[in-house]
C-alpha cells in the first residue's frame, strides 16, 4: 500500500504508527542473527516480485504478496515490509514518511492474521494450492478494507474515493488468490521442507 | 548538502514531513513546494529522473485529488452534465497534491540522496534495531544478485515461448515464477549464512562512524532548517 504525505489524518497516522511498532517489536524478536540472511533475501525477493507487472484486461497489476509472506513468516512479516517500503520510497518515491506506520500495518497486520488462521492447515496439507489461495485472498481482502477503513476515518470527504477502493480490490482479490495458490503449490512441490508440521523456517 | 551526517538528515526530512501534513494554507504549501525544490537542487537530484518519480506518486493520488472537487459539497465552482464542483473541494485537492509532492520531493533530497550505507549508519545512529539494519543492508545488497535471477527465469519463460496474455496459463505461470523466485532466495539465504557462519558473523558487522560527532557543517544545516520551519510555523499559526 502506498498512502500518501498529507491525505491521512493525524489519529489514523498514530494508530497505525503504534500498530506498527507493536508488530516491528514482535517480528524482529523472532528474528535471531541465524535468522537474517533469511529475512533479507525475502524482503529482496518480495521486493522484486512486486515489481513484476501481471496483465489483467487491458491493464496490469502487481502482486502485493502479503499473503505469502504472512504464511511463511507470521509477525516477521512486519520486518520485511517495512525494508520493502523503505526501498519503495528510497528507490521509487512511493508512499510516505509519516504514513509508513498506516502502510506497513496494512500490508503486514493482514499477514499476520492469514498466518494465524491458514499456516498450520497449510503445513502436510494435500491442497497447497486451495490454503495458499486462501492466504492470498483473504490477506489482500483484509488490506483493501483497512485501506478504506483509514481513508473513511480520515475524512468524510474521502468516503467516495475509499468506496473507489473497495470496488477495485474484487478482481484483484481473486487474481491474487489464484497467484498465491500456484506459488504455494508450486513451492510445496519444489522445496516441500518448507511445509512441514514444523515448518523449517520456525526450527532454524 | 553532501557532508551533512545522516542523522541530522533524516530528522529533517521527519520535521519537514510534519510541518508540511500540518499545514492548511495554500500560499504557504506554495512557499513549501519551492524550498523542497531548492532542496533538491542543493542535493543535485538528476531533474528527469526525480519528476517522473514524483509522477508515479502522483499516480496513486489521481483518483482522490480527480473525484474531490465533486464530492466535497460547498461553493459552486464550475460543472459540466450534471457534475458540479466546488470551490472547496478543489482547494483539498491542491492542498493534498502539494503536501504529497512537498514531502515526497525533500524526502528523496535529504534520505534518498544519501549513499545507502549512510541510510543504514544514520538510522542505526537513531536507535533503530541493530537486526534491522543489518536486513536493510542485506537487502540492498542482494536486490540486484536476485534481480538476475529473476532475468535467467524470465529467459527460461521465453525460450519455452511463453507469452503474457489474458488468460489462466499466463496467471499460472506469473505465480510459478513468484513461487520460484522465493525458493531461490531461501536456498541463497541458507548458502549466505554458511558464508557469513564461516567468517564468524555475531548478529552485526562493524558500520562505519557510528557514533561520529556532529560537525560544524551539520549544526550549521540544523540551524538554517530551524529557522525555515520556525518561519512556517509562526506564518500558519502566528
Amino acid at each position: 500500500m502506498h498512502v500518501v504525505d498529507g491525505v491521512l489524518s493525524a489519529p489514523v497516522l498514530a494508530i497505525g504508527g503504534f500498530v506498527a511498532v507493536g508488530g516491528l517489536t514482535v517480528g524482529l524478536k523472532q528474528v535471531t542473527s541465524e535468522k537474517i540472511p533469511q529475512v533479507a533475501m525475502l524482503s529482496a525477493a518480495s521486493f522484486l516480485i512486486t515489481l513484476i507487472h501481471i496483465p489483467i484486461g487491458p491493464s496490469s497489476i502487481h502482486m502485493v504478496l502479503n499473503g505469502i509472506i504472512g504464511l511463511l513468516m507470521g509477525w516477521v512479516a512486519f520486518p520485511i515490509f517495512l525494508t520493502g517500503l523503505l526501498l519503495d520510497a528510497i528507490f521509487l518515491g512511493f508512499g510516505g514518511l509519516l504514513s509508513l506506520g498506516v502502510n506497513l500495518s496494512l500490508m503486514a497486520l493482514p499477514g499476520v492474521a492469514v498466518h494465524y488462521l491458514f499456516a498450520a492447515r497449510l503445513n502436510q496439507s494435500q491442497r497447497p494450492f486451495l490454503w495458499g489461495a486462501c492466504g492470498g485472498a483473504v490477506a489482500i481482502a483484509a488490506t483493501g478494507l483497512l485501506a478504506a477503513l483509514a481513508l473513511g476515518y480520515s475524512s468524510t470527504a474521502f468516503i467516495p474515493a475509499a468506496k473507489v477502493v473497495i470496488v477495485s480490490h474484487i478482481p484483484l482479490v481473486a487474481l491474487e488468490a489464484f497467484l498465491c495458490g500456484s506459488a504455494i503449490a508450486l513451492m510445496s512441490r519444489v522445496k516441500p521442507e518448507l511445509f512441514l508440521a514444523t515448518p523449517q523456517l520456525e526450527r532454524d | 548538502m553532501k557532508g551533512v551526517d545522516g542523522r541530522v538528515r533524516i530528522i529533517a526530512a521527519v520535521l519537514f514531513a510534519v510541518v508540511t501534513t500540518a499545514c492548511s494554507r495554500l500560499d504557504i504549501l506554495t512557499a513549501i513546494m519551492f524550498s523542497a525544490v531548492l532542496l533538491a537542487w542543493f542535493a543535485r537530484l538528476p531533474v528527469v529522473e526525480t519528476i517522473k518519480k514524483l509522477l508515479s506518486m502522483d499516480g496513486f493520488i489521481l483518483i482522490l485529488i480527480a473525484t474531490l472537487p465533486f464530492t466535497t459539497t460547498g461553493t459552486h465552482w464550475f460543472g459540466f452534465s450534471g457534475f458540479t464542483a466546488s470551490v472547496e473541494g478543489g482547494q483539498l485537492a491542491m492542498e493534498i497534491f502539494l503536501t504529497a509532492n512537498a514531502c515526497m520531493l525533500s524526502f528523496l533530497a535529504l534520505v534518498a540522496a544519501m549513499p545507502h550505507p549512510a541510510i543504514a549508519s544514520g538510522l542505526r545512529g537513531l536507535g533503530c534495531s541493530k537486526n534491522l539494519i543489518q536486513i536493510l543492508l542485506l537487502t540492498i545488497r542482494y536486490i540486484e544478485t536476485l534481480r538476475l535471477e529473476y532475468q535467467r527465469l524470465r529467459t527460461a519463460m521465453q525460450a519455452r515461448g511463453f507469452q503474457p496474455r489474458n488468460n489462466l496459463h499466463t496467471w499460472r505461470s506469473y505465480g510459478y515464477l513468484a513461487g520460484m523466485l522465493i525458493v531461490r532466495s531461501l536456498d541463497r539465504a541458507d548458502r549466505v549464512l554458511a558464508a557469513m557462519k564461516c567468517r564468524g558473523f555475531r548478529g552485526s558487522f562493524p558500520t562505519v562512524a557510528e557514533d561520529a560527532k556532529l560537525t560544524k557543517a551539520d549544526y550549521v544545516f540544523l540551524w538554517w532548517f530551524f529557522l525555515a520551519v520556525l518561519f512556517v510555523v509562526v506564518w500558519q499559526w502566528g
